[in-house]
């Protein structure tokens, strides 16, 4: 579905991405993480052609971002992007929010439809009773799940059949409460194994162990390590990208990760 | 996006534009009946049908040949300002921005007095046509250079910088009056009401000349920018959210620039800076009718020619055998208005 070779990325004359290798099939969940500043969002605005590239190639389906971004219009009806903030400065009621993920989709598919697949998007995200209200009356999490109801409401076709859907959704869970991070996380995990590529950039470790098929680790702009959700985030790997010493601890079917006494550990922090 | 079955009649959009037409044509008509010398509205209707009016003709002479071109003038002029306000907040995702504001209208005023000023030069005067050509195209052109350096300058990594944005048209809007400034200092008596024209703004050149080939232009131009009003929609979630959602921001971005900073500069180049109606009118619409543009747009047209209709109507009648510039007007409720919106998103805590 997406693959990226060797790309760079600077900003300005820095490069904060380097060397980057990685790929996300369909029906898989990627998350990545790292350290503040190890270039995870800049990840994902170069995968979106947010950014240009310094080097290396981003390809979609087999052709290259570049290529495919020259018809957004085309790429629309099947990829989809949350960002991390949105911001509306005008106050439209909730329901016309979703509706413009529906906007690709509007020459194809009839108003009525259009509607039901907005509403069950909202339903999705819990915010169903919203959907009149307006938006700037939202508070920071609402307006989060709108966007999510929106983004869900872009790639309703692809979810619900066998088309090609991709979603990248950077930190949705910073603005949010417990229960409904783990929401979220839910739905990311629902759409992958609907069939979708989803990539996400995570803050929590413990969530992308629980979440993710592969996860991408990322240090100062460079790939630490690509693989396997639990063998990437190895309680060593962690300490030593980190700076914090952990360790797993497995409670029946999960694992949780618990964060050593550091002030034990202040002579000694890497190992 | 659908008129949801909740809603109270006077509350569709459909209705409320039609309630801001009825007020359009009352105030024309209003407009046509009252000036210096006041005609009842028999004969109004009279000369309106082109019939000769029993009682006189001078009257008839007076709503078809001077009030009539004018008043459709101003109808076409506050139209485009308007809308205009309303396509540039979308462009720049701020309900502040306004030809006026941002110096949009400063670059066409100095596209103008730089064609006066050298265009006498360059051009022999054996060709009028070519003055009257150039007189258009260079405030247009003043204009979408405006627009276009202040949208490079605001932008940064997909963001529009609000405080730039505003700076930038004060820039501009000095610019201006040193231009004008420079004007003045050469220019005699005569010249130099001609120049305090581009500042404060003035219908009084309107004529059916004039209107004939000011209609067309601004009727297209209009047309076409209602063609865009769901992608302005889209424009407002951002840069990059309207690219993810299959627009092209670029193009449509480009074209937006072409038509509304093109209309200003042409209305400015007829009528000289007449500010604040594109700040005012799509925000009065807004509180009636929301942010979707598929209604705020041709209801800002509306609004944007009844406002105008009626600054000019108190332009002219507020001052026996002469008149106000009406840019001095709708600055009087303008520029209150604007210092409310920043106080009130102050309170907010943003633009």
């Amino acid at each position: 579905m997406l693959r990226c070779d060797n790309i760079t990325v600077k900003r300005g004359n820095r490069a904060v991405l380097r060397q980057l290798h990685f790929d996300l099939q369909a029906a898989e969940l990627v998350a990545v993480i790292g350290p503040n500043g190890s270039g995870k969002s800049t990840l994902l605005k170069a995968l979106t052609g947010e950014l240009a590239l310094a080097r290396g190639t981003v390809e979609l389906n087999g052709l290259s971002l570049a290529t495919q971004m020259q018809r957004p219009q085309d790429i629309a009806r099947w990829r989809a992007v949350l960002p991390q903030q949105s911001e509306l400065a005008f106050n439209f009621p909730v329901i016309d929010v979703v509706m413009m993920g529906r906007s690709p989709h509007l020459a194809r598919v009839e108003q009525a439809r259009n509607l039901e697949i907005c509403e069950a998007a909202l339903e999705q995200v819990d915010c169903l009773a919203l959907k009149d209200r307006r938006y700037q009356h939202l508070s920071g999490g609402e307006r989060q799940r709108v966007h999510l109801a929106r983004v869900l409401a872009q790639l309703h076709e692809g979810l619900h059949s066998d088309g090609p859907a991709l979603l990248f959704l950077d930190e949705p869970t910073a603005n949010l409460d417990l229960k409904h991070q783990i929401q979220i996380l839910h739905l990311a995990r629902q759409c992958a194994d609907r069939g979708a590529a989803v990539f996400l950039v995570l803050h929590d470790l413990q969530q992308a162990r629980a979440y993710a098929d592969r996860v991408l680790m990322l240090k100062a702009g460079r790939s630490v390590a690509f693989g396997k959700a639990a063998s990437v985030l190895s309680a060593k790997r962690i300490e030593r990208v980190f700076d914090i010493p952990v360790e797993w601890v497995q409670h029946e079917a999960d694992a949780l990760l618990k964060i050593k006494n550091p002030k034990l550990n202040t002579t000694n922090t890497t190992t | 996006m659908q008129p949801s079955p909740t809603k109270r009649i006077w509350q569709q959009p459909g209705v409320v534009l039609g309630l801001i037409a009825l007020g359009l044509l009352l105030a024309m008509f209003v407009s046509a009946a009252l000036g210096d010398k006041s005609i009842p509205p028999t004969t109004v209707v009279h000369a309106l049908l082109n019939m000769e009016a029993p009682d006189d003709a001078i009257n008839g002479i007076i709503v078809r040949d001077i009030r009539v071109p004018r008043i459709l003038t101003a109808v076409l002029v506050g139209a485009t300002l308007a809308i205009a306000g309303a396509v540039l907040q979308a462009i720049f995702r701020n309900p502040l921005a306004d030809p006026g504001l941002i110096g949009v209208s400063a670059g066409g005023a100095a596209g103008a007095i730089s064609f006066i000023v050298f265009g006498s030069w360059l051009i022999p005067a054996s060709w009028p046509l070519l003055h009257e050509i150039g007189i258009s195209l260079f405030p247009m052109a003043g204009g979408i250079g405006v627009t276009l350096l202040v949208y490079r300058l605001a932008l940064h990594e997909g963001r529009i910088h609000v405080t730039t944005m505003l700076l930038i048209g004060l820039a501009m809007n000095a610019l201006v009056g040193a231009l004008i400034g420079y004007a003045v200092f050469f220019s005699n008596d005569d010249q130099l009401r001609d120049y305090t024209f581009w500042s404060l703004g003035s219908l009084a050149r309107a004529n059916w000349n004039v209107l004939s080939w000011l209609a067309p232009i601004i009727v297209l131009l209009i047309s076409a920018l209602l063609r865009y009003r769901r992608q302005l929609n889209l424009l407002l979630l951002g840069e990059y959210e309207a690219v993810h959602l299959g627009l092209n921001v670029e193009k449509l971005r480009r074209r937006l620039i072409l038509f509304t900073a093109g209309g200003v500069g042409l209305t400015v180049a007829l009528c000289g800076m007449i500010g604040f109606v594109g700040l005012i009118t799509p925000h009065l619409c807004r509180l009636m009718l929301g942010p979707d543009h598929r209604w705020l747009l041709p209801a800002s047209a509306l609004m944007g020619a009844t406002t105008l209709v009626i600054a000019d109507l108190l332009a002219r009648i507020s001052i026996q055998y002469s008149e106000l510039p009406v840019g001095v007007l709708t600055a009087t409720v303008g520029a209150p208005f604007f210092l409310y919106l920043i106080v009130r998103a102050k309170r907010r805590a943003s633009f």
